[in-house]
């Protein structure tokens, strides 16, 4: 049986993704966004010491950046303008919003990052399998080509450099044409191969029936207590966010960032939301050791 | 009774002239273990494929394919997926899922059988692959050998009466072809399945096999035992298929006087046992023996 996290019924995983992808876009204070990503960033290295994170911090660093940069100059709504490049107002505004949205687009990726760690395979088909048979294994189909194409293009790249064709020499146009010989034979393969692929899935019974699961899924008491509790910060979280609190007004004119008493009641709930993945693991940790 | 009765079956694909497979009559018996060999296009995929009805190649068919007497399409579908299993022949692309495990129980999972079920069957057959240690890997971090065996092991757990592979180890090294062979005999012989084999790599095939069909261009040439096969083939003083011929066997058509047909050797085993009778090797080996003997042991 799988520990921690890992060891939740799948449902219970699928809601702490979904409510916390929801607050990510829900809450737009900085204080918020800021505690949020440093959580999702440890609940990331509490499920393989930062392994899978490491391969996205040059793609969302970069992602970032641009977002940040690239917001105040192209955005000139706002009142407090910090100055002016090239006739175009620059404003506080503007950036402050580049911020944020770059923080609520770093925190969907990781939450997307833990998510293919913790609910893959069988656990997504479970979810999904009841309400949308088909195009869940459709999914998990399309998923599993990535790597699989990731693969056979260094496959060609180790062959073709070989007989003399690569693409890391010569012309850019030479270049590009090599990269479109690839694809192409990248493509043709691939296709083929998918026909086999079919070809056993039909011969080993895919789609003549109801499917059953493997793994016994059970909703246990544990699971039930934290379901509730997960929808209840939940629930405190979106009415409060309704209120206003937890969140700043930028448009048109910048807000205070000033963080109230209520403000605070919320920062702790959207904690103990986040960090769920993190109390579980830290508390088998100290039971175990 | 046969198990699988082919009367009179011709094969033409949709977009061609000729038949792939003219006119062509089989029966195999429950428990054989068939072997099925020919040169490239000579329909023996097609043949195997026919009778696999999920993934029968679509074509004019004329003739019958009978399955325990009942032709094939008056058969429910769930009863001919869980009794005839299917190898294919490259050993990456008929795997569907990402982890071991899951790969393994796909196949009951479509047919949706009970937990209980499921644990029995795998608790069996895993134990019997000694592939405990691999079930939490990727199947994309298996060896190829690894892969067939994987591939066979979640066949296996439908419980087939009858098994066709087409071409299992043409892409694996000897090795690992040699352990997918072995595998497969004992499967013939401790569990009963019948099973049709298309393959290129003969050597020790001939001498597992109960029934060797030779194919040539749709069509039945040679069939029989491994023997029978061997000696008609060499009667006949036919090129192509003598070569197909284990090279033990080769050796003994090709050097002995009057081949007999019951003496025809298959293993090494046999060979060894039919050099000894010859009256030249019996003097060289003496010849050898004492050569040896006079060298010093250390120098």
């Amino acid at each position: 049986m799988e520990s921690g996290f890992r060891g939740y019924h799948p449902y219970v995983q699928f809601l702490y993704y979904i409510y916390t992808g929801a607050l990510a876009f829900y809450f737009n204070h900085p204080l918020f966004l800021c505690t949020a990503f440093l959580l999702i960033v440890f609940v990331n290295i509490s499920h393989d010491r930062g392994l899978a994170l490491k391969q996205w911090i040059p793609a969302l660093f970069i992602m970032a950046t641009i977002i940040i940069v690239l917001n105040p100059f192209l955005v000139s709504r706002g009142t407090n303008i910090l100055f002016y490049f090239r006739g175009k107002q620059v404003t506080l505004e503007a950036t402050i919003y580049g911020v944020t949205m770059a923080l609520s687009i770093a925190l969907i990726l990781l939450i997307f990052v833990s998510f293919n760690l913790i609910l893959n395979g069988n656990r997504f088909l479970y979810i999904f399998s009841k309400f949308l048979p088909r195009t869940a294994f459709l999914i998990m189909l399309a998923i599993r080509f990535v790597p699989l194409l990731k693969r056979r293009l260094q496959e060609i790249t180790a062959v073709q450099r070989i007989r003399g064709i690569s693409m890391v020499e010569g012309s850019i146009i030479k270049r590009a044409k090599t990269g479109m010989v690839f694809t192409q034979i990248l493509l043709t393969w691939s296709l083929e191969e998918a026909i086999q692929t079919a070809d056993s899935m039909k011969s080993r019974g895919y789609g003549i029936g109801r499917k059953s699961t493997y793994i016994p899924f059970q909703i246990t008491k544990r699971d039930w207590g934290w379901l509730l509790t997960l929808s209840l910060l939940f629930i405190i979280c979106i009415s409060g966010g309704l209120l206003g609190y937890g969140k700043i007004l930028i448009y048109p004119k910048l807000g205070t960032l000033h963080i109230y008493s209520l403000d605070w009641f919320l920062y702790i709930c959207m904690i103990m939301l986040y960090s769920f993945p993190i109390l579980v693991e830290g508390r088998e940790q100290l039971r175990w050791r | 009774m046969a198990m699988i009765q082919i009367n009179n079956l011709s094969f033409q694909y949709a977009d061609t002239e000729e038949n792939t497979l003219e006119n062509l009559s089989l029966h195999i018996k429950e428990g054989d273990f068939v072997l099925l060999c020919g040169p490239s296009g000579c329909g023996k995929t097609t043949l195997l494929r026919l009778l696999k009805k999920e993934i029968a190649p679509v074509g004019h068919v004329t003739g019958d394919i009978l399955y325990r007497g009942k032709l094939l399409n008056e058969w429910d579908d769930r009863i001919l997926i869980e009794e005839i299993g299917f190898v294919f022949q490259d050993p990456e692309n008929q795997i569907i899922m990402d982890d071991v495990m899951q790969e393994i129980v796909f196949n009951m999972e479509n047919l949706h059988y009970s937990q209980l079920e499921m644990r029995k069957r795998l608790a069996e057959l895993v134990h019997f692959f000694g592939m405990e240690s691999l079930l939490q890997t990727k199947t994309s971090e298996l060896s190829g050998g690894q892969k067939q065996m994987l591939n066979l092991l979640s066949v296996l757990l439908l419980k087939p009466t009858l098994l066709l592979l087409d071409e299992p180890t043409s892409q694996l090294d000897p090795v690992a072809a040699k352990d997918f062979i072995l595998m497969l005999e004992r499967m013939n012989k401790e569990m009963g399945i019948t099973i049709i084999l298309v393959e290129h790599r003969l050597e020790e095939l001939f001498s597992i096999a109960d029934h060797v069909v030779c194919m040539e261009q749709g069509n039945i040439i040679y069939e029989g035992t491994s023997k029978d096969v061997i000696y008609s083939a060499f009667q006949q003083q036919d090129e192509v298929f003598s070569s197909y011929v284990p090279s033990i066997s080769q050796l003994y058509m090709k050097k002995e006087r009057n081949p007999k047909l019951l003496e025809i050797p298959l293993t090494v085993k046999e060979c060894k046992a039919w050099l000894r009778t010859l009256p030249t090797f019996t003097k060289r080996h003496a010849d050898a023996k004492t050569v040896t003997d006079k060298r010093p042991i250390l120098n």
